[in-house]
């Protein structure tokens, strides 16, 4: 049975139908990948185009456009960049406590909070970002100040996009704390604070990081809110890059957009597995401890 | 109750004023350029939900939605098997779903106009031997959306598959079951739920994308979050976005719930438990979109 044992699908093959069967299964899988990195490679090819050909491949090749980037992508990078770490950072300062809150409780009135605060991941986010940009005209009218167009109403906008999949994540991991620290810690007399600050924090670490990586790039590739929020002088990449590719597709667009997949691809892409690592110990260990003890 | 306080007024204020201001706005009359009337009437509903050309945006969006659920279902449970039963490459193809998942929805849709605004083979083996170019076409966008969903349901599936107990499809097995046989009454029904759950984001998700219609539509695809996006942006017309925007919701909605309750009255895997534990979950699974399986 050690073959089996091996993994779930994995019998004994005999006979040539199984292996034509692996052998088209394989086929597929293949190009399945492949037809799922054709857009990240086209995009690579795409910006080294020295000029446009009618075939699959570029008839000359340069790297001038990466020269050629305008500034103002370098602008609303920055913008971008400001904008994911505020945000994320707003929703994990105002969702901890809830996620706390609601993660231990089982009753019907947490439940009612728990509905509201996923709520804005409920409707398409589109909507978020017309009804905010209405709502800060508006609130112009009625009491003079408008965050429309400002980072502020950006920054409003990405926070209420993002503030359910930090709530969530927070949610699911407050829900698996070992009650009992908490309680020896408060029996030895330790304050809220130091409870919520030495003890429950760091058992969450692993998902608050984790959620901040999540919030930060949901914010980072918004279009759909940011596009209604953005006004002279403040706009975020994705928009940009979407504005402009609306108008051209010179090679710049791609340029833009080759940076951006290698920084998902060296920066976040180790930190997100190496995230998975960790809380995949953290939930083994506190299975054993708990069938331990 | 002070640790949800602060929560709870940011949603009011921030969200749920903004929402319900925005709905109202839907129940005015346009009278002219970024000017409306405000008398209460249902006459954008109407033109929305009567016009016939009106209408067939709304099956546009529709249809849109549906078949890049189900193609990505399809193909992103292949992909999630591999991941999940293979630890060879499986990890790998895991991690490359991470990243397409993070990369920018625009970069992707740039990266399929790249590849099918020329007259090249791959168009020719997509539209099998049909028009010489894909963008400006509906199958364009199907595909853009379909590459762009999938690495999201390998994500959600994955963890699915990987809670299935190993000893159930060995014991199949060595009772002597085929792959197939053991593929279709054991792993299937019980990771059935985890796919219909990731369609149904998929569905909510390309329902809400507008820059990828609007990237590979060249104009002559319409979808109803376009139509948002054109009413605000250009024609100022903003009870009309409003009521589209209604509309979208209302669709995505019914849909939601309509497959959680079709799929919820035969409910049999529930009694099996095969339950998620919450640290190996990838968050965006635990976003059921009011569909919770199990």
């Amino acid at each position: 049975m050690s073959a089996a044992a091996k993994g779930a699908g994995k019998t004994p093959q005999m006979g040539g139908w199984h292996l034509g069967l692996r052998a088209v299964s394989r086929g597929w899988l293949v190009l399945c990948l492949v037809f799922l990195v054709l857009p990240l490679a086209f995009c690579v090819i795409a910006s080294l185009q020295g000029q446009i050909g009618p075939f699959v491949l570029p008839k000359s090749y340069s790297l001038a456009a990466y020269g050629n980037i305008p500034g103002i992508f370098f602008s609303a990078a920055w913008t971008s960049a400001r904008l994911a770490l505020s945000a994320s950072i707003l929703a994990l300062v105002v969702s901890l406590p809830a996620a706390l809150w609601v993660g231990r409780r089982t009753g019907a009135g947490s439940r009612v909070f728990e509905a509201l605060f996923k709520s804005s991941a409920q409707v398409p986010s589109i909507i978020i970002g017309v009804s905010l940009y209405s709502y800060y005209v508006k609130a112009q009218s009625v009491i003079g100040f408008g965050a429309r167009g400002t980072f502020l109403g950006l920054l409003i906008g990405h926070f209420v996009l993002v503030e359910p999949y930090m709530f969530t994540t927070l949610t699911a991991r407050a829900a698996t704390l070992p009650a009992d620290l908490e309680e020896a810690a408060q029996t030895l007399g330790a304050s809220r604070w130091f409870v919520l600050w030495r003890v429950q924090l760091p058992l969450m670490l692993s998902a608050v990081v984790s959620a901040l990586l999540l919030c930060a790039v949901l914010s980072f590739d918004d279009v759909a809110v940011s596009l209604f929020l953005i006004g002279p002088g403040v706009t975020t990449l994705s928009v940009a890059m979407y504005s402009f590719a609306e108008q051209s597709l010179s090679p710049v667009v791609f340029a833009v957009g080759v940076l951006t997949i290698l920084a998902v691809f060296v920066v976040v892409v180790p930190v997100q597995r190496l995230i998975d690592r960790d809380r995949r110990e953290i939930g083994a260990g506190s299975r054993r401890a708990r069938m331990g003890a | 109750m002070s640790a949800l306080g602060p929560l709870v007024l940011a949603y009011v204020l921030l969200f749920l004023a903004p929402f319900v201001m925005f709905a109202r706005l839907s129940l005015y009359k346009t009278t002219g350029l970024g000017t409306y009337g405000h008398q209460l009437t249902l006459v954008n509903y109407r033109e929305l939900l009567t016009t016939g050309s009106d209408l067939l945006l709304l099956w546009h969006t529709v249809e849109l939605c549906l078949v890049t659920s189900v193609l990505c279902c399809l193909i992103g449970y292949s992909v999630g098997f591999y991941c999940a039963y293979s630890g060879r490459y499986g990890s790998a193809i895991f991690t490359l779903c991470i990243g397409l998942v993070f990369t920018n929805t625009v970069v992707r849709a740039l990266g399929w106009v790249a590849v099918l605004s020329q007259d090249n083979w791959i168009v020719r083996l997509f539209s099998l031997g049909g028009s010489a170019r894909l963008t400006g076409t509906f199958e364009g966008v199907v595909i853009a959306t379909v590459s762009a969903g999938t690495p999201l349901l390998v994500l959600l599936i994955v963890p699915v598959l990987r809670a299935i107990p190993e000893e159930l499809p060995q014991v199949a097995h060595s009772l002597g079951a085929s792959e197939l046989y053991t593929q279709w009454r054991i792993t299937w029904p019980l990771s059935r739920y985890g796919v219909i759950s990731g369609g149904l984001l998929v569905f909510a998700s390309t329902a809400a994308a507008f820059t990828t219609p609007s990237l590979l539509g060249g104009g002559r695809v319409n979808v109803l979050s376009l139509v948002i996006q054109q009413d605000v942006t250009t024609y100022l017309d903003y009870p009309d976005a409003a009521a589209a925007g209604v509309v979208l919701l209302v669709i995505v909605a019914l849909v939601v719930a309509g497959v959680s309750f079709v799929v919820g009255r035969r409910a049999t895997a529930r009694r099996l438990g095969v339950a998620n534990s919450p640290a190996e979950v990838e968050p965006a699974a635990e976003l059921s979109i009011s569909v919770t399986p199990l």
